[in-house]
């Protein structure tokens, strides 16, 4: 006999999603609209990069998708000025 | 005319008024362009996140200047002839502006930092005295 699809499982997975504690996340740069991420500061681009050097996505800078492409856009233009690396193993020298 | 803003890298072997000298005859091409500056700042010896021609220091200008597409090239041209510059990158920051307003602006925007960090350190010592006063109830 054919298995039908677990729909309970489904089901609680849902549940769980209504029950977590919802958090409502604004982008910083649309809450602070005089902020502007700075390309030649350190300190403030090395906040949306990975210990890899990557460009962190949304889920984790929190920012909405405007601003996300400015983010991108000035990780982008710091790597060039090497500002920070393209990549971690760039820095070992 | 457009505003851009130009940051170069330069060898750190040179000096301060090495920088200087070069942020002068930035100027200098901008001026003969028909541009302006609005502002030229010397970020300082900074350590570069990978090495350029095997260098791994190097000083930071950045010098914001309103002129058209033909500025841009000289001065581009000029860097890459220079080798004394590590690395350079031109952004367009707006098509029209206003030059006046863009350094009123500018002004602004510094006093606005400046106050945001007075408004940091005058909130220092504040958090240690509700700190000190929890240790009081404690007691």
């Amino acid at each position: 006999m054919p298995r039908r699809p677990n729909r309970e499982k489904e089901k609680t997975k849902k549940g769980f999603a209504k029950f977590a504690p919802q958090r409502k996340r604004t982008c910083r740069f649309c809450a602070d609209k005089l902020l502007r991420l700075d390309y030649k500061s350190p300190q403030q681009v090395g906040l949306y990069i990975s210990e890899r050097g990557k460009i962190l996505p949304r889920r984790f800078t929190g920012a909405c998708s405007k601003h996300q492409r400015d983010i991108t856009l000035a990780v982008k233009k710091a790597r060039i000025l090497a500002v920070v690396p393209f990549s971690a193993t760039q820095t070992r020298f | 005319m457009r505003e851009y803003e130009t940051v170069y890298v330069l060898d750190p072997a040179l000096t301060d008024a090495d920088v200087s000298h070069s942020q002068d005859k930035v100027a200098e091409l901008i001026g003969r362009h028909g541009g302006s500056i609005i502002r030229s700042q010397n970020l300082g010896k900074k350590t570069l996140a990978y090495r350029i021609k095997k260098q791994s220091k190097g000083y930071y200008v950045a010098i914001d200047y309103c002129g058209d597409n033909t500025t841009v090239s000289d001065i581009e041209r000029m860097f890459k002839l220079d080798e004394r510059v590590l690395r350079y990158l031109t952004t367009k920051l707006s098509e029209e502006i206003d030059i006046e307003a863009r350094k009123q602006e500018l002004v602004e925007e510094a006093e606005r930092l400046a106050a945001a960090i007075a408004q940091k350190a005058a909130a220092h010592p504040r958090v240690e005295e509700v700190g000190e006063s929890m240790e009081v109830k404690h007691a």
